[in-house]
């Protein structure tokens, strides 16, 4: 903040005005600076006043906020940055999360302090977020970890409190537990927390119906026989494979469809970012976490396709292991997602590898049919469905969809514009859900009393 | 408030001056010459008889206490009033004047704080890294996310 000179023992400023001009002077009360002495917790004159080894580590405790202040001093970066990383993959902090925080503290050097070091280690931030997070997402996959006890640190490893997982295993904390609700945004074949995996065989018309959904959960309104939410959305769509000229029709085909241009739609086309990587590497995936964090975070993201946005062979398992970690932070994120992916030479599956379904909550195939009369004419069944229950059956049944004169219409029991679930169910199941929100609400607000005296 | 001024920059001359607060701040309110290299220097520190090579009592072996410290701000992004309140939360007593390249666009400012006792010059690095810390940790340290700031920071205010 001060000029480097401000550092100089001997160093004096001009006082006055020139020309006539009277400066501004004032006068703040408080204490005197030397007995301000709580200050040099955060006050590290000199760069390296710490030493490699002794940085947020004394005792083996690790302290968030000694690291932080070892890089905003310039007493160490490299390391520092390292440590931070690593303890923020493990406690569950997203990779976007921790790249912001790290950039945030190395802003914080003071500009004339920032020597060469200081570049050097600012431009390598990408570098080794995606290097930490990485290597956590590989042990993530080779270990089965279980969190036993409370949130707190719980004992070490080879230590299990057996009282505490029998506690937490049990049905009566199962009975107990304080799970969110879904934040539905499509009848309830989409929530935010829904992974979904759209196949189809080429030229079906997916991305037709793709943007058809993004549209109606931007807008939140009703699509063929599924209930909208009645509130406005953020989507992103990441089409990776049209050229700029045909998503552009594609866009101008949904808002007539829609009748509006709903202002939560935000389309990505990789042609307008040739240097996007593939999403099956980390920058490419740290890319599409800085476009949701600029557009202040969205509700659900189209992926259209995977083929064509993943680098790798899809018979193979790795592209898509190297983008589960990421796939599993956006539901925890609450961000919904629909995976748009071919058929193989099998129109009744999806290209490569089956794996790739066992993450997915819903799987919807669609597949031709005959209707010469539509200008788009296919069958949606969900070959997945996890959230589907008796009460909810409705919105996973198979069906025809058409479209026809720039309507869509879904056909299911043999009724053209589909079968709606009755208003009386649906009212119905938001009773049982503003019931269940008052019964979380008082949980959450309920006082302690002591047991009574007997 | 003992500090010493220099009537110019050369350093020929020096006085020892004790002063209130406001004595200071009127001082500097109502010194004014028709060059800035003819203003008064200012220094919170004491000074022997060591004169550099040009005959200057102001320069570094010449300090035998420090009384205060100075800071001086050109960055041009915070303001005089910003700075004052970042003082303000940090519990900072000092005096924030314009220097005479002060425009509202480019706001450039000094910071003049006391010690509550003289102390030698060696303890000085010390002392100012601790003002830097006091100024700094309520203003641009406020996005961080693990509240390195001791004090609450100026949008929170």
């Amino acid at each position: 903040m001060f000029d480097p000179a401000s550092w100089v023992l001997s160093q004096s400023y001009f006082v006055g005005g020139v020309n006539g001009t009277a400066p501004f002077v004032l006068i703040i009360p408080g204490d005197r600076i030397d007995q301000l002495g709580e200050l040099d917790e955060y006050a590290i004159g000199k760069p390296n006043g710490l030493q490699n080894g002794q940085i947020g580590n004394s005792g083996g405790r690790f302290d968030e906020k000694v690291l932080i202040e070892a890089i905003i001093s310039g007493a160490n970066y490299h390391r520092a940055s390292l440590s931070l990383l690593g303890r923020w993959a493990l406690t569950g902090i997203g990779m976007l999360e921790a790249r912001e925080r790290l950039i945030a503290a190395f802003e914080c050097v003071f500009p004339p302090d920032r020597d060469q070091r200081w570049y050097d280690r600012h431009g390598e931030i990408d570098k080794l977020v995606t290097y930490v997070y990485g290597r956590e997402a590989d042990k993530r996959d080779e270990r089965i970890s279980f969190e036993i006890g409370s949130d707190d640190e719980g004992p070490p490893d080879d230590e299990i409190d057996e009282e505490a997982l029998r506690a937490r295993l049990s049905l009566d904390h199962w009975m107990g537990r304080e799970i969110p609700l879904r934040e539905r945004l499509l009848g309830d074949v989409l929530s935010t927390t829904t992974r979904m995996l759209l196949v189809a065989d080429t030229g079906l018309g997916k991305t037709n119906l793709a943007l058809a959904v993004t549209f109606a959960v931007a807008r939140g309104s009703d699509y063929l026989h599924w209930h909208g939410t009645g509130e406005p959305h953020r989507v992103l769509y990441v089409d990776g494979e049209m050229s700029v000229r045909l998503m552009r029709d594609r866009i101008e085909d949904a808002i007539r469809r829609a009748g509006s241009k709903p202002a939560g739609v935000f389309v990505l086309n990789t042609e307008d970012f040739p240097e996007l990587p593939p999403l099956s590497d980390p920058l490419g995936r740290l890319a599409i976490d800085k476009i949701i964090a600029a557009l202040g975070g969205v509700d659900l993201i189209v992926f259209d396709n995977l083929q064509a946005l993943l680098a790798g062979d899809m018979r193979e398992e790795l592209p898509w292991k190297n983008v589960l970690g990421w796939v599993e932070d956006l539901t925890r994120r609450k961000i919904a997602q629909v995976w748009v992916h071919h058929t193989g030479h099998l129109t009744t599956r999806s290209y490569g590898t089956k794996t790739r379904e066992w993450q997915m909550d819903v799987v919807a195939l669609l597949e031709s049919v005959e209707r010469p009369e539509a200008d788009l004419a296919f069958s949606l069944k969900f070959t997945k469905a996890r959230e589907r229950t008796p009460g909810n059956r409705d919105d996973f049944e198979p069906m025809i969809i058409t479209l026809s004169g720039d309507r869509w219409a879904s056909e299911a029991g043999g009724a053209i514009g589909g079968k709606r679930r009755p208003h009386r169910d649906r009212a119905l199941e938001l009773l049982r859900e503003a019931i269940t929100r008052e019964v979380l609400y008082r949980r959450a607000t309920r006082t302690f009393r002591p047991e009574p005296c007997v | 408030m003992i500090f010493t001024t220099f009537p110019d920059k050369r350093g020929l001359d020096a006085y020892r001056q004790d002063a209130t607060p406001e004595e200071l701040a009127e001082f500097i309110k109502t010194t004014t010459r028709d060059a800035r290299d003819k203003l008064p220097m200012i220094k919170f520190a004491l000074f022997g008889e060591k004169r550099s090579d040009k005959g200057c009592l102001r320069n570094d072996e010449n300090v035998t206490e420090i009384t205060g410290l100075e800071a001086d701000y050109d960055g041009g992004a915070t303001s005089i009033e910003e700075a004052a309140e970042i003082a303000r939360q940090a519990g900072l007593s000092c005096i924030i004047y314009s220097s005479p390249s002060y425009t509202a666009h480019k706001p450039r400012w000094r910071l003049l704080t006391l010690l509550s006792k003289p102390y030698p010059p060696g303890d000085r690095d010390r002392l100012f890294a601790r003002l830097r810390a006091s100024m700094r940790n309520t203003a641009s340290c406020s996005i961080l996310p693990h509240g390195c700031c001791r004090k609450a920071t100026l949008s929170e205010a």
